[in-house]
């Protein structure tokens, strides 16, 4: 079966590596971006199975992008979790508002982000866009080799 | 394949899975046979009585492209590109490297049919399950592998599960193996046979007994008495995955909490901003202790340790850090102490209350300067001691170089900030002219570079 794929958007290297790290070893293939407009490009590129969305990005932040994103019929019911280190109300309800699926407050705890992760991957829209791509995946190799 | 319906279903306990596919055979059936024991699951796919295809859902499938790399048959950018294009998919790994001609189509039927064999072995051993055939409308494809011999699998299987029934010193088809940390000796002086070569290099990749013998097409009892071999020479030790799994995410979530203690306060001023280098520095120092004081390799595997030893432990390990890195900072002399397996930084907190002006500048950029070593040779100690050079380790190394890059950029704009404020202290003394003394600040940090601006 095809990994799924998560795109993890944060301006920190850190974060990025550390949920990296951390949903790979669940065989979950991660492709990160650093900025807004990263983010988007990947979004199209790569068309994740899910979005870890950071809000406070350089060029876009995580709100705007979520909209963008939301905007795109195909994307209407991609999972989008925000993480952020603002845990207020207001965030949250502007996090819900843009379109995001869930909210988690940073830092994190590494089961907490695979089990929150694992739960919105395991939904009937995400393992059909994942067979989808599967099956996408073994055209092109047919085509290559014949 | 489309699916006809059930056609054969059972138990385990009154037809074994042998008994069942030599029935399959016999019958030259096409179709899939599902087998499950526990939480142990297969689904084998016939073609006219014979073996096409095996799945193992649930179980991680072996990683080939990273194997073959560390086996020196795929160069590491061709290894990527594999990787990025084969998925998890050993298959798919498989066509690509025969597509690129980098492997011989009998290789990858010989990998298959490795595969089927040794799966095989392992699920011809259950006695209680079920299983269920399915018929199916075969649609051949022009890409698919030779089909196998039943009676040719099954006896290779029995002959793999009949050579695991001996002791091979309580190694098992899972038993992950890792590089020693340290290996003092000459690696070539030790007359090692090509298979063992083959798992020691392997062992650096930490995949599983059974995945390793795939990779090495090797039989897994073959593969355990060569581990077992590595183990005796010292140059491999076995992984507790348990253990490295909770040692793992011990790390992650101190670097997420402190990268997160980083982020915080922006946009406060200079005197601040050092302030929550030193607090997220010294916690995260007392995060790797705390996490040491769990995972040290000299306190594991010795049940519950008292915890007086694992403070002398701690002591002894890291005292002695602090205590040479205090001479090239002596303004943090008593400042910042080891104390109880802790370091104790407080201090440095509270330093306001009794010095003032330029020379508490000083103490906290003295402060941030030792903490920022001190870290850096913890986590090395820590790193070493307990996951040494494996993969895991060098991920984490990796992830830590992130980590200090955040903490070394927060150092460089406070450098910047404070000679900025420096700058104009300076002008405005040199305005009131040599009545009075210089500012320490400035002759010390930026009068060098000024001089040589102006000269």
């Amino acid at each position: 079966m095809e990994e799924p794929v998560v795109l993890v958007v944060d301006d920190s290297p850190t974060v990025r590596k550390i949920v990296q790290l951390t949903l790979q070893r669940e065989r979950i293939h991660v492709v990160t971006a650093g900025d807004g407009l990263s983010a988007l490009a990947a979004v199209a590129d790569e068309q994740p199975d899910l979005i870890l969305l950071d809000i406070m990005l350089p060029k876009m932040d995580g709100y705007n992008i979520c909209q963008v994103v939301r905007r795109n019929l195909a994307y209407r019911d991609l999972p989008i979790i925000m993480l952020s280190g603002k845990d207020g109300l207001f965030d949250k309800m502007r996090g819900k508002l843009a379109g995001s699926t869930e909210y988690m407050t940073k830092p994190f705890d590494s089961a907490e982000l695979v089990q929150t992760v694992r739960r919105h991957l395991d939904t009937a829209a995400v393992r059909e866009r994942a067979a989808q791509r599967a099956a996408r995946h073994q055209q092109r190799l047919w085509r290559r080799a014949y | 394949m489309e699916p006809q319906g059930r056609v054969l279903d059972g138990n385990l306990e009154t037809l074994g899975l042998q008994s069942t596919l030599k029935m399959l055979a016999l019958g030259g059936k096409t179709g899939v046979l599902y087998v499950t024991s526990g939480s142990e699951r297969l689904a084998i796919r016939l073609r006219s009585g014979n073996l096409l295809d095996l799945d193992e859902p649930g179980v991680p499938p072996p990683d080939l492209p990273e194997m073959f790399r560390l086996l020196g048959y795929v160069p590491r950018p061709q290894a990527a590109e594999l990787r990025r294009l084969a998925g998890s998919s050993p298959r798919a790994a498989l066509d690509i490297l025969v597509q690129w001609q980098l492997l011989p189509p009998s290789e990858a039927q010989k990998y298959l049919e490795f595969h089927i064999i040794q799966s095989l072995s392992r699920a011809i051993r259950w006695e209680r399950g079920r299983f269920e055939f399915q018929a199916v409308v075969d649609n051949p494809h022009p890409n698919e592998p030779q089909p196998l011999n039943v009676d040719h699998a099954l006896l290779e299987a029995m002959r793999i599960a009949d050579e695991w029934d001996r002791s091979h010193g309580g190694l098992t088809r899972n038993t992950v193996a890792r590089w020693m940390r340290e290996f003092t000796g000459d690696v070539a002086q030790l007359n090692l046979s090509q298979h063992e070569i083959g798992v020691l290099c392997l062992s650096n990749g930490q995949f599983p007994l059974h995945h390793v013998a795939l990779a090495l097409l090797a039989p897994e009892p073959v593969v355990a008495e060569k581990m077992k071999r590595l183990l005796d020479l010292g140059l491999i030790e076995v992984v507790d995955e348990r253990l490295q799994l909770d040692l793992e995410r011990s790390l992650i979530d101190l670097l997420t909490r402190s990268q997160h203690q980083l982020a915080q306060d922006g946009r406060a001023n200079p005197e601040q901003r050092m302030l929550t280098l030193v607090r997220t520095m010294g916690t995260c120092i007392n995060g790797l202790l705390a996490h040491h004081a769990q995972f040290a390799r000299g306190l594991r595997g010795r049940g519950e340790v008292a915890q007086p030893e694992i403070l002398r432990y701690l002591d002894d390990a890291f005292a002695p850090l602090l205590a040479q890195l205090q001479r090239d900072y002596p303004r943090m002399d008593e400042v910042i102490r080891f104390l109880n397996g802790q370091l104790v930084f407080d201090d440095v907190l509270s330093l306001d209350r009794v010095v003032r002006g330029a020379e508490l500048g000083e103490c906290y950029w003295d402060a941030v300067g030792l903490l920022s070593n001190l870290m850096q040779l913890v986590f090395d100690r820590v790193l070493t001691d307990e996951i040494g050079g494996s993969r895991p380790g060098r991920q984490f190394e990796d992830l830590w170089n992130d980590f200090t890059r955040e903490v070394e950029a927060e150092i460089t704009r406070l450098t910047h900030l404070r000679a900025q404020a420096k700058v104009p202290a300076g002008r405005a003394a040199a305005r009131a002219g040599a009545s009075g003394p210089p500012d320490p600040a400035f002759a010390y940090d930026v009068a060098p570079d000024a001089r040589r601006r102006f000269s």
